[in-house]
């Protein structure tokens, strides 16, 4: 049978006994991780676990969190992985907005955010401590289709609260199976996963590793010399990371100066932009590496890769569109770009995703029909990025930057309003405005410029300290400066450009 | 200009101590001694790591190479003064 659905991925023909997923001195084969996937399943089934139902996963970076997401599939779910960065405001955002059936966790981690999170209604939780999944259970028959909800990824845009992207499992099937053709993925390869599953493109590792019955290593680091160490251990041959991994891997693993690891075959980017001097730091540590750089939003699930030995001719480029994809450039009067001009980055294909989860408004925006054929299907429909970019003589695109005021940080997607929000929440102060500003290492800095409530003094530490306890970390302001008056735009608005390009 | 020869363990420490809290709002109203651990609160991540090597790196006039990122320079103040001393002789 040819897979359809995410978890038929699992039983695509890998041997009981080749070596799955490993994590420190643990190893799974395929055999146990199929047993696994398939006890847990059962019992979402058994707690109630309605096809089309959401499964919210909030689980440490561990093999369990593997089987979790192939259970939900299994069950006839759709799995919400949660980022473990996240503070209970945003998780029960997330359970919340997706209106999750189950919850499923681990008591330590759940003990975190337990006591601010409070009840959920009518969201089961399931701890996986208490589960015995050595048993044999079977598989019910499949409920869904490939046209049907896989899972929702939730993600910032420029205003609001994090949305969730509906991910069909055509579209994941789409998105591994195109992924694993560019990098050339066979059984051969051990992964490391570095980068978290609540983030497509690390989800994507996880699902192309299973489709090709390679092996993939759980790999959490501090520095950046325990990703080497790991990748040294392991044999590691593919590894994947956002700009702030290699920024770290040149900045702290000492012993990548001294011996390249033999092993690893080829890394790849995503999530920003690398500067073009940290590319040229890597070609030199790693010279006998492939080095992919890659573009993609949650929205389209991956979009564009620089063949590696494009690299030396064009450092700076995000490359061309994926195998089965079209990428367009759309200038702001509808027609395509020229070489040399910019517009709107329009993606093509089977990883256009669904859209957003209950706002049909805001996916009307994103998800809509192909602007430069007439479409007689109805059904044409693309993903427009939001994203700028430059397009040169041979068809190579440039990142050129944000249609809006959403920030990239460290991989990341933040909304300014949320931030703004949190802000003002404080109490203290009268005005807030949350810019980015352009940062070597992570991309952009969140930085805040507030007015302070009737010009009184404010321990700005103390708000920071108060912001961290609702907000991830990453979206928590370097800085909060304080003005007498922010500057407007003629129409009233806050000038965040001239804000930010004052700082920049 | 800082004159790194009359750094004491004590300067680097207090000063160290206020990047921390500046950086690392988590760490705010938090008493920082010399053994107090820096890394278990998982306040200071990998990029955390990278700041605060380059705040010492400016502030004190020390040269840090890749060595230096040993976790168990991380360990507390104690440590990071001891390595900013080494560093500064």
């Amino acid at each position: 049978m040819t897979p359809y659905l995410t978890h038929h991925l699992l039983w695509n023909g890998q041997p009981d006994d080749k070596v799955a997923l490993i994590q420190n001195d643990t190893q799974v084969d395929y055999a146990t991780f199929r047993r696994k996937t398939v006890a847990l399943a059962a019992i979402l089934q058994q707690k109630g676990l309605k096809p089309g139902d959401r499964c919210a996963i909030y689980v440490p970076k561990e093999l369990s969190e593997c089987w979790s997401i192939f259970a939900a599939s299994a069950a006839g779910g759709v799995f919400v992985p949660i980022n473990l960065l996240l503070k209970a405001p945003q998780v029960r955002h997330i359970i919340e907005d997706c209106d999750a059936r189950i919850l499923v966790t681990t008591k330590a981690k759940f003990a975190t955010i337990s006591d601010e999170l409070g009840a959920l209604e009518g969201c089961e939780l399931l701890f996986l401590d208490d589960l015995d999944l050595d048993q044999d259970a079977a598989l019910s028959p499949d409920l869904q289709l490939g046209e049907d909800l896989g899972a929702i990824m939730y993600t910032s845009g420029s205003t609001g609260r994090p949305k969730g992207v509906m991910i069909s499992h055509r579209n994941l099937l789409a998105g591994s199976r195109i992924v694993s053709q560019y990098l050339s993925i066979t059984s051969e390869d051990r992964l490391a996963a570095v980068l978290p599953f609540s983030f497509d493109y690390g989800l994507n590792q996880l699902i192309s590793c299973v489709e090709q019955a390679a092996s993939l290593v759980l790999v959490t680091f501090r520095f950046g010399e325990d990703i080497i160490k790991a990748v040294r251990k392991y044999e590691i041959s593919g590894l994947a990371g956002v700009p702030t991994v290699w920024a770290i891997l040149i900045g702290s693993a000492p012993s990548l100066k001294e011996t390249p690891p033999p092993s690893l075959r080829y890394i790849t980017n995503s999530g920003g932009a690398v500067p073009t001097n940290t590319v040229e730091q890597l070609r030199t540590l790693l010279p006998d590496t492939e080095i992919f750089l890659m573009y993609g939003l949650t929205e389209a699930f991956r979009s564009t890769y620089l063949p590696p030995e494009q690299l030396s001719v064009r450092p700076s480029s995000i490359g061309k569109a994926i195998p089965e994809c079209e990428m367009m450039v759309v200038k702001d009067n509808g027609e395509l770009a020229a070489p040399g001009e910019t517009g709107i980055l329009v993606h093509r294909g089977p990883t256009v995703s669904m859209g957003y989860w209950k706002r049909p408004d805001a996916t009307a925006k994103v998800i809509r029909p192909n602007p430069l054929k007439e479409d007689h299907t109805g059904v044409d429909l693309v993903c427009y990025s939001g994203d700028l970019v430059r397009i040169d003589e041979e068809g190579y695109l440039y990142f050129v930057g944000r249609n809006d005021a959403m920030i990239k940080s460290s991989g990341y997607r933040i909304s300014p309003s949320d931030v703004e929000e949190a802000l003002m929440a404080t109490g203290h102060f009268a005005q807030a405005a949350v810019i980015g500003i352009p940062d070597d290492t992570i991309g952009k800095r969140v930085h805040a410029v507030v007015t302070a409530k009737n010009g009184k003094e404010v321990d700005t530490r103390a708000v920071l300290k108060q912001l961290g306890q609702d907000l991830p970390n990453y979206m928590v302001p370097r800085q909060i400066e304080i003005l007498d008056a922010l500057p407007k735009t003629p129409n009233g608005k806050v000038n965040v450009k001239l804000l930010t390009a004052e700082r920049s | 200009m800082t004159n790194t020869t009359t750094v004491s363990k004590d300067v680097v420490s207090k000063e160290t101590a206020e990047f921390i809290k500046e950086r690392f709002p988590g760490f705010n109203g938090v008493e920082i001694g010399g053994d107090t651990p820096l890394l278990d609160n998982g306040e200071i991540d990998s990029l955390g790591i990278l700041d605060l090597m380059n705040f010492l790196e400016e502030r004190f006039s020390i040269e840090l190479t890749d060595d230096d990122f040993l976790p168990e320079y991380f360990e507390s103040l104690s440590t990071l003064s001891e390595l900013v001393l080494s560093k500064a002789q």
